[in-house]
């Protein structure tokens, strides 16, 4: 399995995009070492033999919970007076291209 | 007795006998708050007016004979990331600056239903990731006991509200230690409830798989009062445990002795890296059970050694998905985007919207999602959580509860450990586990090291949290431990 203990200034970069955050260049020089002692940290978990484990994504049993397709009052007044940006009744938001 | 001390079953009998006014005792909590909350910044906003309103309301029912709920008059905080209709809800966060839910949390009706004042939304660690409130968009929290030092986190506004009056209840929320954190460094009672019971609706996400809503108060039968108000099944929350609500305060002494209760005390949560004087005031909280009958036993689980990586692992790739959804458009906080296309638009608010902690984790829990990684690292993390889950189960079998300290050490000052985000992770050693495996746990006041107070840690399995107030409830009657106002 692929284990990393170092990770390099472009990879935080390249992740800070795919989770669309920018970084500042002083989180960046910051983040590289901090990231790269924790993810170390993180490498204990090789000691561990669990390969024949199931995962437990959650200590509750899971199945799909369905409710009725029924429309719900919807306090318009307070949830349009959340965007930052309004024009009229719509929301205005970035250009896409 | 000064009604600020009253025990929240006190305030709620004097308020519906006529004896205490809810506008009296409102106004009391509010000079209190008045007078220590320059010191403590444990509010993030006052709802002073809302809960002037209520206890009116309160009032004139009791006036006209008719009947009030179960916590009329009490004042109880909220932590800022569990939604209050109409009222500001940050999460320590400048990218919810200005978010007025349009609904209530599940909890919150329910305390409006048993006629509980709300005072206020309380400071936490921005999106509750932090254990020392250092990390809030709104300045730090101090800790009552010692302004220089933090009350713990995330829940630490509730945490300092309860210890000094500001409020006599206090809900938090506990993704890996966030409430009985701050409840063992700020000297009040904390617990984590089983994963399920108390319902995550209307709760800020960070953490999915791991976060519950917690009572806070001033001592375990304030608290289990506190909880059976709020747990219960809830079809607005898919992992809702399908249970019968519980009076958790009939519980506390049936049957009232400790005899034949086996206590485990887990070896690895008593070791090096715990204080001294922690390890000293556990060890004889651990003997007055046993003088009340408890039978002790010390029990090894080994792979609590990877508890804290497991742990971090799966917050932060939860948080990082959870977090996806701050997009500046629906609420909160935008940044000026002219020029800027969609996907700019959106890096650019999250960048001056969210604080250094939370880009921190959202980062590392992208990589930990990410192609290539996945398995190594998030797959890992949760086939080490079955690995712990497992080796509590065996556990139960031979012990009734596990304690242990809450935390391995007490209040640390402000700034001590900020600019080590691992060393500050290192904190939760011994609170992630319930939260890994989703079992209860209270945190209860067993004494002073230098002055500052110690938390004793109670585990049970599943459901059973009326053991751990049982047992938390039998050293609090020992009278080892008295509630203290603080500042």
């Amino acid at each position: 399995m692929p284990r990393k203990s170092r990770i390099t200034l472009k990879e935080i970069e390249h992740l800070a995009w795919l989770a669309r955050v920018q970084l500042t260049k002083r989180e960046k020089r910051l983040f590289k070492e901090q990231l790269s002692s924790i993810l170390e940290y993180f490498d204990k978990l090789d000691e561990a033999n669990v390969e024949e484990l199931p995962p437990t994504f959650h200590v509750v049993e899971h199945y799909n919970v369905f409710r009725e397709d029924e429309p719900r009052p919807f306090p318009s007044d307070i949830v349009l007076k959340n965007p930052p940006k309004m024009k009229g009744r719509f929301i205005k938001a970035p250009r896409i291209v | 007795m000064n009604p600020l001390l009253y025990p929240a079953e006190k305030v709620a009998s004097a308020v519906r006998n006529g004896e205490l006014s809810a506008l009296d005792y409102l106004e009391a909590v509010l000079e209190r708050l008045k007078h220590v909350e320059p010191k403590l910044n444990a509010f993030i906003t006052v709802t002073e007016e809302l809960a002037r309103r209520k206890a009116e309301n309160i009032d004139r029912r009791v006036e006209k004979g008719l009947k009030v709920g179960k916590l009329a008059g009490v004042v109880v905080a909220v932590k800022d990331n569990i939604c209050v209709k109409g009222v500001e809800t940050t999460c320590g966060s400048r990218i919810l600056k200005g978010y007025r839910p349009s609904y209530n949390a599940t909890v919150v009706e329910r305390l409006m239903a048993e006629d509980a004042v709300i005072i206020g939304k309380t400071n936490m660690d921005e999106f509750a990731m932090g254990s020392s409130t250092e990390f809030s968009a709104y300045g730090p929290t101090r800790n009552p006991w010692d302004l220089e030092r933090v009350p713990g986190g995330s829940s630490g506004g509730s945490g300092a509200a309860v210890a000094s009056g500001e409020a006599t209840l206090a809900l938090g929320s506990d993704t890996g230690g966030s409430v009985r954190c701050p409840a063992a460094f700020c000297g009040v009672v904390g617990l984590k409830p089983t994963y399920g019971l108390v319902s995550r609706y209307g709760l800020v996400a960070y953490a999915n798989s791991l976060e519950q809503i917690g009572p806070m108060a001033r001592n375990v039968g304030d608290c289990a009062l506190l909880l059976s108000v709020i747990a219960g099944y809830d079809p607005r929350d898919s992992t809702s445990l399908k249970v019968q609500p519980m009076d958790y305060q009939t519980k506390l002494t049936d049957p009232p002795e400790l005899e034949k209760l086996r206590i485990g005390v887990i070896k690895e949560f008593m070791g090096e890296g715990v204080q001294e004087g922690v390890r000293e005031r556990v060890w004889n909280a651990v003997q007055s059970l046993e003088n009340l009958g408890a039978r002790v036993g010390e029990v090894s689980l080994k792979s609590l050694d990877y508890a804290l990586a497991a742990y971090y692992i799966i917050a932060m790739s939860e948080a990082s998905s959870n977090l996806a959804r701050y997009d500046g458009l629906r609420y909160g906080f935008r940044s000026s985007d002219q020029g800027l296309d969609w996907n700019r638009a959106y890096a650019k608010t999250r960048r001056m919207g969210f604080g250094e902690e939370v880009k921190r984790r959202i980062i590392l829990g992208t990589f930990a999602l990410s192609a290539g990684y996945y398995e190594a690292y998030y797959l890992k993390a949760l086939k080490v959580r079955t690995l712990i889950r497992m080796e509590f189960e065996k556990a139960f079998k031979k012990f009734d509860v596990l304690v242990g300290p809450s935390m391995p050490m007490t209040a640390f000052k402000i700034g001590e450990k900020i600019e080590d985000p691992l060393e500050l992770y290192m904190c939760d050693i011994n609170t992630v586990p319930a939260n890994l495996v989703g079992i209860p746990a209270i945190s209860v006041p067993c004494g002073l090291s230098d002055g500052l107070p110690v938390g004793l840690q109670v585990m049970a399995p599943p459901l059973r949290e009326d053991l751990v107030f049982k047992v938390a409830y039998a050293y609090e009657r020992t009278g080892k431990w008295m509630f203290q106002l603080k500042p």
